[in-house]
């Protein structure tokens, strides 16, 4: 079953260990295979990683691209020590995480890390608030 | 007795009183048991969910035992398999011992002597060597040494050897342009051996030559002038010479030459130019000649050896399980790596194999011929077969030790990875019964600040750098 892609004009996708940027003109094409697909909307870079829950992303993102669960084994695992250490109430967050990647699920476990990304941003929404 | 009725003031104070003596249990409740959140009337949500992760993380040491379980069945096995792999080496040594020993059995086909002692006076030679240096055939018999008629006889003149010639076999070459073909048959056992050749200036050297080409026997004339054919295994050792002429030397004459001399190797014609100009019997092909039935004493030891090593194999191969699963008596072992049940079931089975030296195609050995699945350790021939038949089992075991390995590191790291995540389970259930929403916000901004300066955060940013991320700029 192939995967559809859809690419806007220079709009760029990473592939197994390439990446496609595309040209002038709207793209659209199909992909079958098991290399790791990741959208230019989905990619985080090192650069960018500047908050604790967006370094675990990055790792599982590591992860993903690797297709190797226990790269960054140590390092994944110390992050999310530390993020559960300062917000124990992300637990069922960390826990979905780390579910996915032990069931091998890397994809998933990325979505999963998005969804921390953005609980952490309301948390600390709300202490700025406060 | 009348409603006692109390007055606002009274109530109030009463009120108060009781908020006052419900605070204060919670208030020791709380410091007795170190727990902001004790029951789920404190905090409902934290409770449920640190209770159930709490039963996760049970759940997954659980599952842990029953890996580790299995990981041990899977060590096991591999230790067997170490194990097994010298004996096949002592095995193997033990074969070439027995095959530096010289099989005592080869046959041996004797013909009678090819010179006499007047020949040896003649020509002060030894008799072996004045057999090496004769001819096979005697050249065209022009003169009857009779009756000195001009005609070929039946025995070609200057057949003895003098010293001022070699002499020969006797094998006459007719009148005018014929050219005498020979060819000689051998067979032993499965393997044959065929070759024509044009006669006309070979001595029984060459002849000697020829034979010890064909690597199934070996020629050789000895002390008495006798001609000798030996077997180089201890198979029934057939051995023929024909001859045939050709009408004159062209090819095509000479081709049908040496089928015809090849076709007079293998019949038994008790007259003429073949096995009897030799000295061999005329049923030296078609009868041939039986090994003899004598036993290397060194052989017959090391059988004992082999067939001992054998039976460690398979006793071996029994005592390699762990907990009554024995991956090497073809038993099977699964792990799980996840409590679910159905599609969402994370496992995996690995099967085993039987493993005996039967199985291997090890044979047992034995000190005789013609018992079907043994090897002769006085045949060479079937010591051959069983460098083989070890060889393969070398190559099934390797095998069977790279799968096992590989499976095994895969299990290791589940392993380690459900033990680490069920540590993090159980550290943040209880973390979250202290938790407190108002400070976490507070603390995730310190812990990033912690982390631009920390080894971790560097060490994936540069990881990250390496990979295809790297293009990402």
């Amino acid at each position: 079953m192939a995967l559809k892609v859809e690419l806007k004009p220079r709009e760029r996708i990473i592939i197994g260990q390439v990446v496609i940027r595309n040209d002038e003109q709207r793209t659209r094409f199909f992909i079958e295979g098991e290399a790791p697909i990741l959208r230019e909307k989905d990619i985080l870079t090192a650069a960018s990683a500047d908050t604790p829950a967006k370094k675990i992303y990055l790792a599982v993102q590591l992860m993903y691209l690797t297709q190797d669960p226990t790269n960054q084994h140590e390092t994944f695992f110390e992050l999310v020590r530390d993020f559960l250490a300062a917000a124990p109430s992300s637990l069922p967050h960390v826990h979905e995480i780390n579910n996915r990647i032990l069931s091998g699920d890397l994809y998933k476990a990325l979505k999963a890390a998005k969804k921390l990304i953005a609980y952490e941003a309301e948390l600390i929404e709300h202490a700025k608030r406060v | 007795m009348a409603n006692t009725i109390l007055s606002s003031g009274v109530r109030n104070n009463l009120l108060t009183l009781q908020k006052t003596a419900a605070e204060q249990s919670v208030l020791q409740n709380r410091l007795a048991t170190g727990k902001k959140v004790n029951s789920a009337i404190d905090n409902p949500v934290n409770y449920f969910t640190a209770l159930s992760l709490n039963d996760r993380s049970s759940q997954l040491t659980g599952l842990l035992d029953g890996m580790s379980n299995g990981i041990q069945t899977i060590q096991a096995a591999s230790k067997g398999i170490d194990s097994i792999t010298k004996l096949v080496s002592s095995m193997q040594s033990t074969i070439k011992q027995a095959q530096a020993d010289a099989a005592q059995n080869r046959p041996t086909a004797t013909g009678t002597a090819l010179a006499t002692a007047a020949e040896k006076i003649a020509t002060s030679k030894s008799l072996k060597d004045i057999v090496l240096d004769k001819g096979l055939s005697g050249g065209v018999d022009t003169v009857n040494n009779t009756t000195g008629a001009a005609a070929p006889d039946t025995i070609a003149d200057d057949a003895s050897a003098t010293a001022t010639r070699s002499g020969n076999l006797g094998i006459v070459t007719g009148g005018g342009t014929t050219v005498k073909v020979a060819a000689i048959s051998i067979k032993a056992g499965s393997n044959t051996y065929e070759a024509s050749f044009d006669a006309t200036n070979m001595t029984v050297r060459d002849l000697v030559n020829e034979v010890n080409k064909s690597g199934i026997a070996t020629a050789f004339v000895d002390e008495k002038g006798q001609f000798n054919v030996k077997g180089t295994g201890s198979e029934t050792l057939q051995f023929g010479f024909g001859t045939a002429d050709a009408a004159t030397s062209a090819a095509a004459d000479i081709t049908t030459a040496k089928t015809a001399a090849l076709a007079d190797s293998k019949d038994a014609d008790a007259t003429g130019d073949n096995n009897l100009a030799l000295g061999l019997t005329a049923d030296s092909y078609t009868v041939g000649t039986v090994a003899q039935n004598v036993t290397s004493a060194v052989r017959s030891n090391l059988i004992q050896q082999f067939n001992d090593l054998r039976t460690q194999i398979d006793e071996l191969a029994k005592d390699s399980g762990f907990n009554g699963v024995n991956l090497l008596a073809g038993d099977q072992v699964s792990l799980v790596f996840n409590e679910k049940t159905g599609t969402n079931q994370s496992k995996m089975t690995i099967q085993g194999s039987s493993l005996t030296a039967e199985n291997l195609g090890i044979s047992q050995a034995v000190n005789a011929q013609g018992i079907t699945g043994t090897f002769n350790f006085q045949n060479d021939l079937d010591l051959e077969k069983a460098t083989e038949s070890l060889t393969g089992a070398m190559t099934s075991l390797k095998s069977l030790a790279s799968t096992f390995g590989s499976q095994l590191s895969v299990a290791q790291t589940r392993q380690d990875f459900t033990k680490e995540m069920a540590n993090t389970l159980t550290i943040g259930a209880d973390n979250l019964v202290l938790a407190d929403s108002n400070e976490e916000g507070a603390k995730l901004l310190s812990l990033n600040t912690r982390q631009q300066l920390s080894q971790t955060a560097l060490s994936l940013a540069s990881q990250a750098d390496q990979s295809v991320l790297r293009l990402f700029g």
